[in-house]
């Protein structure tokens, strides 16, 4: 039984084709990889499928359930998180609060009680308080807590999104491009961090990387997209050895 | 719960004091800046949640507070006076005329706070700017809230408790939506609206409701207002009211509550103190040039405002 479905999912911006005709079935708890050339529509299949674009063909169903009709907010209610290519912290606000901000669906005290400060409202600021704590600590972001975000070094912003999204509690957690930028140190022991976030947080994760290293590494399977189309899905010996993905990275060999 | 109440008692126990000891020690003119330091506090603190917190550049906010004025006016004037007030009943009239302001202020806040949904940045801006004009031209040519002439026969009910009272409340609420995941839904907004979402924040939901509250605070700084001097004047509600919210807003820092606090307090103060200035220019009147000259030496000196993002707080930070 799959997680997520996508069946024939397309992307039409006006003239543009960006996606075309994807599909996948997620199972539960796999690790999937996708990649492909620059401006291949990755982050466009993640924006259709945390609701940003509508897709205007196809059919993405969490559980058996259209998230076509769905606005962002409710989609997450769902359980799919998401990190940003190009990281989109709250830069102004503290790293403490970009996690607590994460746990927002998780929050259920009405105003009156938040005015009141009532017993529940304790209750429930204390345990997101030593929630944001713990998933600080996986990053080792706990005395850093009352930095501001974007006092942090680049490195610590990507895993602070990270830990945002996880603060969410997903089932689903869409990584894009979470090695972007770091070196071969840093990539790997990213690498470590999201094979073990997958077990202790019982997580399904799909990824889309440009560090081989990483995705061949990691990944229980690829797809490869080039200019929207899927042009290649399997194992990542697989892929390896595709000669349509070699052709889409390397280009052909002219004699 | 207790601590609440404890809390409670001690705020009013104060306030009752201070009102009965400063119109004995203080002089008429003294004690009228205060109140009216209050009054600016409630309307700075309030637009600090729409702007400061959320983000959303409103530009309307003398028109929640003029909303706010004549209708705790009319329904004191029309429905309470009527009514033979005894020196017990006057205190829970006022308070139902003011609830009565902020309540049909807030109304007007959720259908102000509709197009924030599709508009951003300076759009809104011009929109909420329409909003106020709108409200101050429809009370200017309504002749039961005295039109051109203004509204006269207003009781003279604002006291330094009541003022006071507001204020606690208004600071109260407000430093207590900052720390719930309410507040921090807000300031998320501001921040990143795309992550906001993504983090399963309802956006659209959450801007209505800041205007909403918003205009609840703002209505209740007209209400008070209508009963300082017990006459209001259409003119006193022009976009340049706003903008001393603004002003109050951005001085003290984008979202900073103390900050609010403080810079409501210095501007009111320091536009009455540069009145004194008159007896050395000989009567020429260099206020609108002094404070606008120590305004931008601030703004250049602290672009972040007085308090930046910060918060005056008696507890350690951890």
């Amino acid at each position: 039984m799959s997680l997520l479905e996508c069946s024939s999912l397309s992307m039409h911006f006006v003239g543009l084709v960006a996606v075309d005709n994807f599909s996948l079935n997620l199972r539960k708890n796999e690790l999937v990889g996708l990649i492909g050339p620059n401006g291949a529509g990755k982050t466009t299949i993640f924006n259709m499928l945390t609701g940003v674009y509508t897709p205007t063909q196809g059919n993405a169903l969490l559980d058996g359930l259209s998230l076509n009709e769905l606005m962002p907010h409710e989609i997450t209610r769902l359980g799919i998180a998401r990190t940003f290519q190009n990281i989109r912290l709250f830069k102004d606000l503290s790293v403490l609060d970009n996690v607590r901000i994460g746990h927002h669906i998780h929050m259920n005290y009405g105003l009156s009680a938040m005015t009141l400060q009532t017993q529940h409202y304790q209750e429930e600021e204390t345990k997101i308080m030593s929630d944001a704590m713990e998933l600080l600590k996986i990053f080792k972001l706990e005395n850093q807590a009352h930095l501001l975000a974007k006092h942090l070094p680049y490195g610590a912003q990507r895993e602070l999104e990270i830990l945002r999204a996880l603060a969410v509690r997903p089932k689903i957690l869409l990584l894009d491009e979470p090695a972007a930028g770091m070196n071969r140190a840093e990539t790997e022991s990213l690498m470590h961090t999201i094979q073990s976030l997958r077990k202790t947080f019982d997580l399904t994760i799909l990824l889309i990387e440009h560090d081989m290293k990483l995705v061949m590494g990691i990944c229980e399977r690829i797809l490869v997209l080039d200019y929207g189309e899927t042009i290649a899905e399997g194992k990542p010996e697989e892929i390896q050895k595709n000669p349509e993905v070699i052709k889409a990275y390397l280009g052909e060999v002219h004699v | 719960m207790k601590r609440n109440l404890l809390l409670f008692c001690i705020i009013i126990g104060l306030l009752l004091g201070g009102n009965f000891l400063f119109p004995l020690g203080l002089n008429p003119y003294f004690y009228l800046i205060l109140i009216m330091c209050g009054v600016n506090i409630i309307l700075g603190v309030s637009l600090n949640i729409i702007n400061g917190m959320a983000g959303q550049f409103s530009m309307g906010h003398a028109g929640f507070m003029a909303v706010g004025a004549y209708t705790s006016a009319a329904v004191t004037y029309y429905g309470l006076l009527p009514h033979a007030s005894s020196y017990f009943t006057q205190p829970i009239f006022f308070l139902i005329s003011v609830l009565a302001g902020a309540l049909v202020s807030a109304l007007f806040g959720y259908v102000v706070g509709l197009p924030s949904l599709r508009l951003r940045g300076d759009y809104l801006g011009i929109v909420t700017l329409g909003f106020g004009e709108i409200i101050r031209v429809i009370i200017l040519n309504m002749n039961v809230l005295g039109g051109a002439r203004g509204f006269t026969g207003i009781p003279i009910w604002s006291n330094f408790f009541w003022v006071g009272f507001f204020v606690v409340m208004v600071v109260m609420v407000s430093f207590r939506l900052r720390n719930s995941y309410h507040g921090r839904a807000l300031f998320s907004i501001r921040e990143d609206e795309v992550a906001s979402e993504a983090m399963g924040i309802n956006i659209s939901g959450y801007k209505v409701r800041a205007f909403v509250l918003s205009s609840f605070f703002a209505g209740i700084a007209g209400g008070l207002f209508a009963h300082i001097q017990g006459y209001l004047d259409p003119g006193t509600f022009t976009f340049l009211k706003s903008f001393d919210a603004i002003i109050i807003v951005v001085l003290g820092g984008m979202g900073s509550i103390s900050g609010a606090v403080v810079a409501a307090t210095v501007t009111t103060i320091l536009l009455e103190a540069l009145r004194e200035l008159q007896r050395f220019t000989g009567g020429v009147d260099l206020r609108m040039i002094i404070y606008p000259v120590v305004l931008l030496s601030l703004m250049l000196a602290r672009p972040q405002g007085l308090f930046g993002n910060k918060e005056l707080s008696l507890r350690k930070k951890r």
